[in-house]
């Protein structure tokens, strides 16, 4: 048919498909990604900021209430006496704290065995037992109580609301335009790291005032970091710092002690813990990670 | 934390599957080609007047592939950031000349010198349904020629 003729010529390769190496691409990609993510975040970040300042405390605590209910009121009656002990624990401290005017903070009791206290909205904090069962003093006990105060100072816990509920959407809306979950994946990872970021500055400023707190209540640091020091001689530090939300438990056993150097500190009584708190000494406690 | 030890790993091992494939393939059609340049694909409908003795026949070819995670991901980023989907190029490509080269090979086994009127169909076989890894469908078919005893095309 066609013997007479040329056969086809060869087709030159490379026409249709592009010359640049894939991973380069992909870097350039990703790399954009994460900025855009990282835009959203510090861009709620900042909203959340600005977002606190109108919102009164008085604000807050009636909102809360309104639609979270007193979920507390429970555990107080259950544990009238450690709840009265915590709460004084907390006035006392919250006292050297200068907290705006108008804010209380309301302590509360929980007796799970996790080794965890929250700061929550309204000037909620809440200890486990669990946490109790780690110091054996209350300055360590107090350091923890000034801790969670100073997030309520701060308007941590609506910040972190804030925050929270702005980069959901906004992180939402780019996975969504990406119309694929691996961008959502991306989107998690790299907001994540910058999420937990946010929250351990938060810690650190919360930590640095407890110390400041603790050594105006007692006059002395000695015993301030007993929850720390306890906690990491049980658990091996997990994770990577970069997506804990809380800073590594040795850099806050040390500053706690560098604030110490600074202020002089030798060798005080420690203040013993209230009958009451520690007749629980015999719970297994279970530590959580986090 | 685990989730991105998962993810990064699924990336890894998609590309260099992915590309350990990809790289044997094209190696593969092009070596193919060469063998199967001496048949003619000819998009034209109507067989020329001249060629009058020749048998013809319906010839086929068709190929699914897939693309791997590190490409899907890839994409993914792209349909965010717009432009040339370069990894679904590769893919596209090696789909259209592999059932070209099956058609060939169809038309080659029936002893065909020419192939007139080739048809290219392609279909996504996950028709974009979410967290499924694509692939694509191309079909190629056309009219085979082949010279019959004593006729002279």
């Amino acid at each position: 048919m066609f013997q007479d003729s040329e056969p086809h010529p060869e087709i030159p390769e490379g026409i249709n498909t592009s010359k640049t190496h894939p991973l380069s691409e992909f870097a350039y990609l990703l790399g954009g990604a994460a900025l855009v993510v990282l835009a959203i975040l510090f861009l709620a970040q900042a909203l959340a900021g600005v977002m606190v300042h109108y919102i009164s405390f008085e604000t807050e605590s009636a909102l809360y209430y309104q639609l979270a209910g007193d979920d507390f009121e429970g555990d107080v009656k259950e544990h009238l006496q450690k709840t009265e002990y915590l709460q004084s624990l907390a006035d006392n401290l919250a006292e050297l704290m200068d907290l705006p005017e108008g804010m209380v903070i309301r302590a509360h009791y929980d007796d799970s065995d996790v080794a965890n206290a929250y700061a929550t909205l309204a000037g909620n904090i809440v200890i486990y037992q669990g946490l109790i069962n780690e110091v054996s003093s209350e300055n360590g006990l107090a350091m923890v109580v000034a801790h969670e105060i100073a997030h309520i100072k701060y308007r941590d816990p609506l910040m972190s609301l804030g925050r929270g509920t702005i980069s959901i959407i906004g992180l939402a809306i780019l996975a969504g335009v990406g119309d694929s979950s691996a961008f959502g994946n991306i989107v998690n990872i790299t907001g994540g790291g910058l999420l937990a970021k946010f929250s351990r500055d938060q810690e650190s400023r919360a930590d640095q005032d407890a110390v400041e707190a603790i050594y105006n209540l007692y006059g002395t640091l000695e015993g301030a970091d007993e929850f720390f020091v306890n906690m990491s001689k049980e658990d091996a530090e997990l994770g990577v710092v970069f997506f804990s939300t809380h800073p590594a438990t040795d850099s806050r056993i040390e500053r706690i002690a560098n604030a110490g150097v600074a202020n002089g500190i030798s060798k005080f009584e420690l203040t013993p813990l209230p009958e009451i708190l520690s007749n629980a000494q015999e719970f297994e406690s279970i530590r959580s990670i986090d | 934390m685990s989730d991105l030890i998962i993810f990064l790993t699924l990336l890894v091992i998609g590309y260099i599957s992915g590309s350990i494939i990809e790289k044997k393939h094209f190696k593969s059609i092009i070596e193919r080609e060469a063998q199967l340049r001496s048949i003619r694909v000819i998009g034209v409908k109507r067989v020329p007047e001249r060629f009058n003795k020749v048998e013809s026949q319906l010839v086929q070819g068709s190929v699914v592939i897939s693309i791997d995670y590190f490409k899907k991901i890839a994409a993914g980023l792209r349909s965010f950031f717009g432009g040339r989907v370069s990894s679904y190029e590769t893919l596209v490509e090696r789909a259209r000349r592999e059932a070209i080269l099956r058609m060939k090979q169809d038309a080659a086994d029936w002893g065909a010198q020419a192939i007139f009127n080739q048809k290219i169909e392609t279909a996504s076989v996950s028709q974009g349904a979410k967290g499924q890894v694509g692939a694509v469908e191309v079909y190629a078919y056309g009219t085979a020629l082949r010279s019959t005893k004593g006729g002279q095309p």
